[in-house]
């Protein structure tokens, strides 16, 4: 049977070396997946930053293709919980980290990316997203747009059109860049037609105004759990024990960080993941 | 059904499946002050922002969009296992359901109002079961009132003392409750809010609803609770439940949430 099914289960799978460490070359062992960071400058306080970019380890990962997009599988710039164990299923054990400054770091599974939306025309963007890789229901998957060009004017938009959980045409609610002027990397969560549980495709961004010289990304995700940090202080939290959570990691998951800072500093990024299968 | 053991929940999330894993964010509105509640409830941001319940009796809120719900599992049940929210303000934040919303009881003018709110959907024998006044337009004056009727628990007629909006110029949105006369554990329904002193210009939604969890949130700074070891609530989400969001401010200063609610049913 696949999956855990007590504690005494995920204790077995510990000691069988049924862990992952993160190196495809080397699977099994018994430490964890070793990351670290370097941020970019920060919007501000409260609004989230994309660490896709972020030199370290693992590298910095690139830009996704232009419209259908890139669906992400094992992608280089991911932390990547290779080989592939399917039908067995990895969860995530624990996660800690530590930052140079204070601030809160969300782990998500990096699904679709969609390079060069412009921003900064008036009227429908293509994103005609490619088919998701993993969570291919929908439920829970949200949508973003990560700057990469910055703006010099606010702007106003809509996911005016997009496919649901249940396979039904949608359209989302109005937003705006958290600034005038916005700095690279910067993280805009989409927001979603009430009642709305998750997203399958996009098919357009309407600007409704434009956000002057703006490009992103549009970015199809999933949560998987968030960890606050304070200012060069170690926290971590157990997935099992401490947090009954056993956050799942589907083979192909490209998973990657994002930051909600307190301040504009950059900064540094140090974290241990330790995942299981069975 | 229901879980047995520790082994079940993990057994429920691994081998099973039978996870709701939900990621939400909220745009809030201004609220009164430090130390005033303010609703969520038609907040921008996902899941989207809810409308204005129906006027007396009102409207039964059952799995509603703009309120966090998982499908329905009976026989099976399904109880809240964590939940964790980042705030850019620092803030209480409560996870609460929503169970009856009436609208449009003018608080501007004296006299009995009637409220005759539906049954309840989900907690029917009251326990536990709150009310609170839902500010939908801001008054000018504080106004003083009471819920001078009302069903308890027990299926006894009872009224409320007197209480008064938290300022003169109460914000739209702000989160009133409403206290219930001594003894009494909770509220089936409500049939009249009496206003004594007019609250001038203040319109309000009437809400039952049931509290389920809160944490404590420091500006920009994750916080999380485990609701199995860490605090023994796991909380039922019964069929229906349609999850809502309301917080206790710090300031005037309008905060952005992000949060996560993780659920599992056996």
């Amino acid at each position: 049977m696949a999956g855990f099914t007590s504690y005494n289960d995920i204790l077995a799978a510990i000691v069988a070396n049924q862990v992952i460490t993160g190196e495809a070359t080397f699977p099994g062992g018994d430490e964890p997946f070793t990351l670290f960071k370097s941020g970019p400058t920060c919007q501000g306080a409260g609004t989230w930053m994309s660490l896709w970019y972020a030199t370290g380890f693992p590298a910095a990962g690139v830009s996704p293709a232009v419209t259908p997009g890139t669906a992400y599988d094992d992608t280089a710039g991911g932390i990547l919980f290779q080989p592939d164990q399917s039908p067995l299923i990895k969860h995530l054990l624990s996660w800690g980290a530590h930052s140079s400054v204070q601030a809160s770091y969300l782990l998500y599974d990096r699904l679709v990316g969609v390079a060069g939306v412009a921003l900064a025309a008036p009227g429908n963007q293509t994103i005609e997203s490619v088919a998701l890789p993993r969570y291919t229901d929908g439920i829970g998957v949200c949508a973003a747009l990560e700057i990469s060009t910055p703006s010099t004017a606010a702007g106003t938009f809509s996911l005016n059109s997009y496919t649901n959980e249940h396979d039904a045409e949608s359209a989302g609610p109005s937003f705006s860049l958290p600034a005038a002027v916005t700095v690279l990397r910067a993280w805009i969560p989409v927001p979603l037609k009430a009642g709305d549980h998750g997203i399958k495709h996009a098919s357009t961004i309407n600007m409704s105004v434009v956000a002057t010289a703006a490009v992103c990304t549009f970015v199809l995700y999933k949560p998987l759990a968030v960890l606050a940090l304070p200012t060069s202080c170690w926290n971590e939290k157990d997935l099992v024990l401490q947090l009954a959570a056993l956050p799942c990691i589907y083979d192909g998951a490209t998973l990657a960080l994002l930051q909600m800072p307190t301040a504009t500093t950059a900064t540094t990024f140090w974290s241990q993941l330790r995942a299981a299968y069975n | 059904m229901g879980f047995t053991s520790y082994n079940d929940i993990i057994n429920a999330i691994s081998v099973s499946g039978k996870i709701f894993d939900y990621f939400f964010w909220k745009s809030a509105p201004v609220v009164q002050a430090a130390g005033q509640w303010g609703s969520m409830w038609y907040a921008n941001g996902e899941p989207g922002a809810g409308a204005d319940p129906a006027a007396t009796p009102g409207t039964q809120y059952d799995n509603v969009i703009a309120s966090i719900y998982a499908p329905d599992c009976d026989p099976e049940t399904r109880h809240g296992l964590t939940f964790g929210a980042v705030s850019s303000q620092n803030l209480s934040l409560m996870l609460y359901d929503r169970l009856i919303g009436v609208s449009g009881l003018a608080l501007g003018s004296t006299g009995d109002k009637n409220i005759s709110s539906s049954a309840l959907p989900r907690y029917t024998d009251g326990i536990g079961v709150m009310a609170a006044l839902e500010i939908t337009t801001g008054s000018t004056a504080a106004g003083t009132m009471s819920l001078s009727s009302y069903t308890d628990e027990h299926d006894a007629g009872s009224a409320g003392p007197s209480f008064s909006l938290p300022a003169a110029a109460t914000a739209i949105r702000t989160w009133v409750p409403i206290p219930l006369q001594a003894g009494d554990h909770g509220i089936k329904s409500a049939t009249t809010l009496n206003v004594s002193v007019a609250a001038t210009g203040g319109v309000a939604n009437f809400i039952l609803y049931k509290p389920l969890v809160t944490i404590p949130l420091l500006a920009n700074l994750w916080n999380e609770k485990d609701l199995v070891l860490q605090l023994s609530g796991l909380p039922r989400l019964y069929d229906g439940h349609c999850l809502a969001l309301a917080y206790l401010a710090t300031g005037t200063t309008a905060p952005n949430i992000y949060g996560q609610l993780r659920a599992a049913y056996e």
